[in-house]
């Protein structure tokens, strides 16, 4: 990983260097990255530790390793699965209809995330960015950008997580979540336990925990801490936007990790709370879709500093460009979904009767496949939109 | 009860898998296969081809290989009839807007069975705005007038789509519209020619020459075979005949094959496209992604290494016939059928496809490129939608770049483009 990964960056940034100092730079054959690096490296790194701790039996058979560490329902793009909680299942699946009904239903609602959801809020993104020069970008069309985006990758990502657990419980595997909510969240801390969970808990015991976790002094603590959000940052690609995202925010966790700061959060109303997990969070996705840290800059400075559309600017200037019926329709959907707690989920499902019941059971079957269907439809007929965390 | 359920869901999940697929393998794409596959000089693919093509095609450049995609593109018509019902909805259910840059207008007709969303328009009965006309005239003709100081041919070529050419084979509500209607660059190719701009704009020869064959059958868009005919006869006719170049025959069998695929490897996220181009020296103007696609860079002048992939975007020739000077070659999607067979005949060529250059279609661009490039000749290929819209917004950045250097648009201007571009609500 550290090879096919961070090869190119690190010889670019020594190029860098050496340009400055005004020594020959080295010749790169760009190396290509194969894809779901990230994740099974990951898994195998888990399994190895796990083993070296004792967490996890040695696995004899190479076919289970093998199964283990290239499963292909999250090969790609996670969840990244530890090898304790699959081992027995590994070993031995029961695989019934109960199971195989839920896969379906799960991997429908992820299809229709990414599809429907995910590519919609893509669109605009992608347009307004390839088209428009951020010099004629106005506040609204910065806001209206970045605010798709923040719906993309969070419908995009849980969408595939989501898909990826389905189709394991289909084959008899039973893949830990990824995603609870994490626009919901009321704090930083609470948003990295709600968001990409895999992730978080494996730094948190291979790196986080090791590196001495909560223990010492608060400067100590917050040492560890950005190290995490550093090379978190870097694991989503070798590129400083990455780590100046992983950073930003580290930052906020430090800062609410501190007595004064944290206390003073938690007092603060709901409301304001919520408000502030999603400025941060939407700043940092700023810096994690435009790779050019000037551009980013002038994107946040459009998006507080009321800045109006150039007469001059095409017409794709316009935000109202991008809004047609179905846009609002599908980012009206989009919020709703988001902001459901976990709990007012259950409550909504328990409405159709106890788990198990016919009614809901034949509602929640009929849903899937209306889901199902509208996705695949714009599947063939849409223009296509790849996952964002394949790259990863 | 909840275990029957269960079952009627599961098989409703797989039939709702496979009957469509089913299906399709006993729709075979019927009536003009064997003229299409005529014109476009291939066989077409089978599924029952399969196996001999797996032993003797190593071609995984797309993830799958190409023969599995060129048998769904050919074979797989169901895919067509999906599209038609999103986008229907889409387009009259929710006002949707077609594709990247382009609204719902009043006199905007949808081509619903395309991928692509893509959006038709023949002659508006109030036809071309006038305003749009008379700007666009003006920024054209200033710069073919700083192009013939420096010496420089410009060639103007405007392919007409399937809307125009064959309108009989269009959608009954596209074609009550454009049945009687005059070709929509008509006009505008007049008062071009009037200003002293060469301008290639044959709809007859599409109409006497079996035109129905050059086109892709559900699509405004010609195909390779029918770009490489037509490029064919305006070599032999006239474009550059004044320059004694004899046209090369178009591929022929055991040529690489052209072929229109719909990438599927993409469509089930199991692989990346990679488009392979030559990043000229001042290239990093124009590099950028559409649509997610990642570009990568590729440097090599053997023009069979970007056909073989069938995506040529970005490319520079330097196998060319000796003493015929170099070409700048800048064109719309309609170029990319066109523009390596045309590119052949120059001894150098630079080929640009505008869908890519985004931001880079500002003013000045064009002479920006002239005066990097050095071109002998250059020639536009725009389909004639791009310079005779209906709606003005499709091809403002095309109309800016044409501009000097330093110029833009007057807000004024841009008012009247705007108002006939205002979008139904």
């Amino acid at each position: 990983m550290g090879h096919y990964k961070y090869f190119n960056f690190l010889v670019d940034n020594l190029n860098v260097a050496l340009g400055a100092l005004g020594l020959p730079e080295l010749a790169n054959e760009p190396v290509h990255l194969p894809i779901g690096i990230s994740f099974f490296t990951f898994q195998a790194i888990s399994y190895l530790v796990d083993i070296h701790r004792g967490d996890a039996k040695v696995q004899k058979n190479p076919l289970y390793l093998g199964l283990y560490i290239s499963l292909f329902p999250q090969l790609i793009a996670g969840p990244i699965v530890r090898y304790n909680m699959v081992d027995a299942e590994i070993r031995h699946r029961v695989i019934t209809l109960a199971h195989y009904s839920q896969g379906i239903k799960l991997f429908c609602a992820g299809l229709f995330m990414k599809a429907a959801i995910a590519d919609t809020m893509a669109r605009i993104v992608d347009e307004a960015l390839v088209q428009v020069p951020i010099t004629d970008m106005g506040t609204g069309l910065a806001w209206l950008v970045i605010g798709s985006y923040t719906l993309q990758i969070f419908f995009d990502f849980a969408g595939y997580s989501l898909m990826a657990l389905g189709l394991g419980r289909m084959f008899g595997f039973t893949f830990p979540i990824n995603f609870n909510q994490p626009y919901i969240s009321t704090s930083i801390r609470e948003f990295w336990r709600r968001w990409h969970i895999s992730l978080s808990s494996w730094f948190r015991d291979y790196l986080y925990i090791p590196l001495g976790g909560s223990r010492g002094s608060s400067l100590t603590v917050y040492r560890n801490l950005l190290i995490v959000f550093f090379v978190t940052g870097l694991w989503h690609g070798a590129s400083w936007n990455f780590v100046i995202w992983g950073l930003w925010h580290g930052l906020f966790i430090v800062l609410e990790r501190n007595s004064v700061i944290g206390g003073t959060l938690d007092r603060l109303p709901f409301l304001i709370r919520r408000g502030y997990l999603l400025l941060v969070v939407i700043i940092g996705w700023v810096f994690f879709r435009i790779e050019s840290l000037p551009d980013a800059l002038a994107v946040l400075k459009r998006m507080f500093w009321w800045t109006p559309v150039p007469e001059t600017a095409s017409v794709l200037a316009d935000p109202r460009h991008y809004l047609d019926g179905w846009v609002m329709a599908i980012a009206a959907l989009a919020i709703v979904w988001s902001f459901i707690s976990p709990e007012r989920g259950r409550w909504l499902a328990d409405r159709l009767g106890p788990a198990g019941s016919g009614l809901r059971e034949a509602v929640l079957s009929l849903g899937s496949l209306i889901l199902f269907a509208i996705a695949a439809a714009l599947v063939v007929a849409g223009s296509y939109t790849a996952f964002i965390y394949f790259r990863f | 009860m909840v275990t029957l359920l269960r079952l009627v869901f599961v098989c409703a999940f797989v039939v709702l898998l496979a009957v469509p697929g089913m299906l399709t393998f006993h729709r075979v794409a019927a009536g003009d296969e064997a003229a299409r596959s005529s014109v476009e000089n291939r066989r077409y693919a089978r599924f029952s081809q399969i196996p001999n093509r797996l032993r003797n095609n190593p071609d995984f450049i797309h993830g799958l290989p190409s023969w599995v995609e060129t048998a769904f593109s050919d074979q797989m018509p169901i895919r067509h009839d999906v599209t038609r019902i999103v986008n229907s909805t889409l387009v009259y259910g929710f006002g949707r807007a077609t594709g990247a840059g382009v609204s719902i207008h009043r006199g905007h007709w949808f081509l619903t069975e395309t991928p692509s969303f893509t959006h038709m328009a023949c002659a508006a009965p109030a036809g071309i705005n006038e305003a749009y006309a008379n700007l666009l005239l003006e920024a054209y003709s200033g710069f073919n007038t700083r192009m013939a100081a420096r010496g420089v041919d410009v060639y103007l070529i405007l392919p007409p789509t399937q809307a125009t050419i064959n309108p009989s084979r269009l959608p009954p509500y596209l074609r009550d519209r454009c049945e009687d209607q005059p070709p929509p660059a008509t006009r505008l190719v007049e008062r071009l020619r009037d200003a002293g701009a060469r301008v290639a704009y044959d709809v007859d020869w599409f109409r006497e020459t079996g035109a129905e064959h050059l086109f892709e059958p559900r699509s405004y868009h010609w195909h390779f075979g029918g770009g490489m005919r037509y490029s064919e006869y305006l070599l032999a006719e006239g474009m550059l005949s004044e320059l004694g170049i004899e046209p090369m025959p178009v591929a022929r069998e055991g040529e690489p094959n052209f072929t229109h695929r719909i990438d599927l490897a993409n469509r089930m996220g199991v692989g990346w496209t990679q488009y392979r181009f030559f990043r000229p020296p001042f290239g990093e103007r124009f590099r950028g992604t559409s649509n997610g696609v990642q570009w990568r860079d590729e440097t090599g002048d053997d023009y069979a290494r970007f056909v073989n992939n069938g995506s040529l975007e970005q490319a520079l020739f330097t196998q060319g016939r000796p003493g015929t000077g170099r070409a700048l070659i800048i064109g719309d999607s309609f170029s990319r059928q066109a523009n390596f067979y045309l590119a052949r005949h120059f001894e150098e060529a630079l080929v640009l496809r505008t869908n890519f250059m985004g931001q880079a279609l500002a003013p000045g661009s064009m002479e920006a490129l002239v005066e990097m490039y050095q071109p002998d000749h250059i020639l536009f290929i725009f389909v004639e939608t791009k310079f005779a819209p209906v709606d003005p917004q499709d091809s403002q950045a095309i109309m800016s770049s044409f501009l000097p250097e330093g110029t833009r648009y007057r807000a004024s201007d841009w008012q009247v483009i705007r108002e006939g571009s205002r979008r139904r609500r």
